[in-house]
C-alpha cells in the first residue's frame, strides 16, 4: 500500500454501518493498514491534508549531510 | 400560566453507533429560529366511502421526530454539526479539516423548553447551511431526523454551553468567487451576502409494523452556493455564459470555478471552501433608483475532477481533538 507522510493526525468518520471510527496516528510516515484506512489515507490526500511520502532512496539522498556530498 | 417561548435551548451529542443515546449533550446553545425539536404525525383522512360526506377516521401511518434550528456558528458546536453534516474529521495542529464522506454519524439531539427536556436518538443531519448578509453574524440552519424520542426521562447537563459563548462573523475574514477557477475571470472579493448549504437527502427507512424510523439513511450529496457579488464589469458573466471573459457565442460545456469564504471568531476561524463548482447567473435587474449593479451568483459544488470533497470546511479553534 501506499506510504503517507502525516503530521499528528486524528481522524473521526462513520463506517457503512454508522459506527464511529476514530484513527489517531503520530507524526511520520505511516502505511495503512486495512482498505478502510487506504481509502481515508487517500481521501486524506486528495484534499491536500497529507502526502504521499517520497521513495525512501529519494530520502536517503535528500538527508545526507552537504559535506558528505561534496567530498563524493 | 402560559409556556415561556424564550426560555430554550437545543443540544448536540454524537453517538458512538445507532441505537447508543447519549445522556447529556456535548454542546449546548439558543437558537434564533426554530423549535427545540421537530414531530412530524404522518395521518391522512381515511379514503372511504360511508354515509356521511366526511371521512371516517384518520390513518396513521408514522411519526418521525427530528430537529430544526437556527443559531450562531460557536466555534465547538459549529465543528460538531459541519462534521455530522460532512461526515470525515481530520485534525491537525489545532486545525479540523471537515470532508465529505459516504456516512455520517449518528447523534443524539436535545431540546429543552423551561424545565421541559426532550431528546431525539440516531439522529441525522439532513441540511446544513450556512448564510450571512454583510457583516451580519454567520447563521446556521441545521435540520435532521432521527428514530425515537425519549418523551420522559431526557436529561441537559452540556459539556459546554455556548450561552455566553462569542460566534463567527464575517468582519475580519476573506471572501473570494471565481466564476472560472484559475483561467481568465478575476476571483470577485466583493461580496455582500451569500450562503452555503449541504443536504444529505436523508431518508427514514419505515418498517411495517413500527410507527418510527427504523433508520435513517443518505441520499446524494448535494452542495450548493449562492453569492450576491458587486461586479465592476461584465467578465464574470460573460465568462458564465460563453466560456470565455470575451466569448463570442454560448458555451456548450459548463464552467467550473471556486469560492473561499473565511468568517472569524477572535482567533477561531472557519473557511468554506469549494474546488468545483458550476455556477449560473441572471443578468442583474437594471433600477431606475440607481446605485450597484449586484450580480446574484448560483452554484453547484460538485466532486472535484482529482478526488477530495466537494466541499471543505476548515475549523481553525474549537474541540481540541477530532469530534
Amino acid at each position: 500500500m501506499t506510504t503517507y507522510t502525516v503530521p499528528d493526525l486524528e481522524v473521526s468518520t462513520t463506517d457503512a454501518d454508522g459506527t464511529a471510527v476514530s484513527l489517531k496516528f503520530k507524526a511520520g510516515d505511516v502505511t495503512p493498514q486495512t482498505e478502510r484506512e487506504a481509502q481515508a489515507f487517500a481521501d486524506l490526500a486528495a484534499a491536500g491534508i497529507i502526502t504521499v511520502a517520497a521513495p525512501a532512496a529519494a530520502k536517503a539522498a535528500k538527508s545526507k549531510p552537504a559535506a558528505a556530498e561534496e567530498t563524493e | 400560566m402560559p409556556l415561556q417561548s424564550a426560555l430554550a435551548q437545543v443540544g448536540i451529542a454524537k453517538q458512538s453507533s445507532k441505537g447508543t443515546a447519549i445522556a447529556n449533550p456535548d454542546y449546548a446553545f439558543g437558537v434564533t429560529d426554530g423549535s427545540i425539536l421537530t414531530v412530524d404525525v404522518q395521518q391522512e383522512a381515511e379514503e372511504r366511502t360511508s354515509a356521511y360526506l366526511a371521512s371516517p377516521g384518520v390513518n396513521r401511518t408514522g411519526v418521525v421526530a427530528g430537529f430544526n434550528f437556527t443559531s450562531r456558528a460557536h466555534a465547538g458546536s459549529v465543528g460538531l454539526l459541519a462534521f455530522a453534516a460532512l461526515g470525515t474529521d481530520t485534525f491537525a495542529t489545532s486545525t479540523h479539516t471537515l470532508t465529505a464522506a459516504t456516512s455520517v454519524p449518528y447523534l443524539t439531539m436535545f431540546g429543552k423548553q423551561g424545565s421541559t427536556i426532550y431528546a431525539v436518538q440516531d439522529c441525522k443531519v439532513d441540511s446544513l447551511e450556512f448564510s450571512w448578509d454583510g457583516n451580519n453574524p454567520l447563521a446556521v440552519a441545521a435540520s435532521g431526523m432521527g428514530t425515537t424520542v425519549n418523551y420522559s426521562t431526557a436529561t441537559f447537563t452540556p459539556g459546554t454551553d455556548d450561552t455566553y459563548a462569542t460566534y463567527m462573523r464575517p468582519a475580519g475574514g476573506t471572501f473570494s468567487v471565481d466564476v472560472d477557477g484559475a483561467s481568465g475571470a478575476t476571483a470577485i472579493s466583493k461580496i455582500v451576502s451569500g450562503s452555503v448549504s449541504i443536504a444529505r437527502n436523508l431518508q427514514e427507512i419505515m418498517v411495517s409494523g413500527a410507527i418510527t424510523p427504523n433508520d435513517v439513511f443518505e441520499g446524494r450529496m448535494d452542495v450548493e452556493c449562492s453569492f450576491d457579488v458587486v461586479i465592476d464589469d461584465w467578465t464574470q458573466w460573460r465568462a458564465i455564459a460563453t466560456g470565455t471573459t470575451s466569448g463570442t457565442s454560448a458555451a456548450p460545456t459548463p464552467l467550473y470555478g471556486t469560492f473561499s469564504c473565511q468568517f472569524t471568531d477572535g482567533t477561531n476561524t472557519i473557511t468554506l471552501a469549494g474546488d468545483r463548482v458550476a455556477f449560473t447567473a441572471d443578468v442583474p435587474a437594471a433600477d431606475p433608483a440607481g446605485g450597484y449593479l449586484t450580480l446574484s451568483l448560483a452554484g453547484l459544488s460538485v466532486m472535484p475532477a482529482a478526488g477530495g470533497s466537494p466541499l471543505t470546511i476548515t475549523l481553525a479553534g474549537g474541540k481540541g481533538s477530532a469530534y
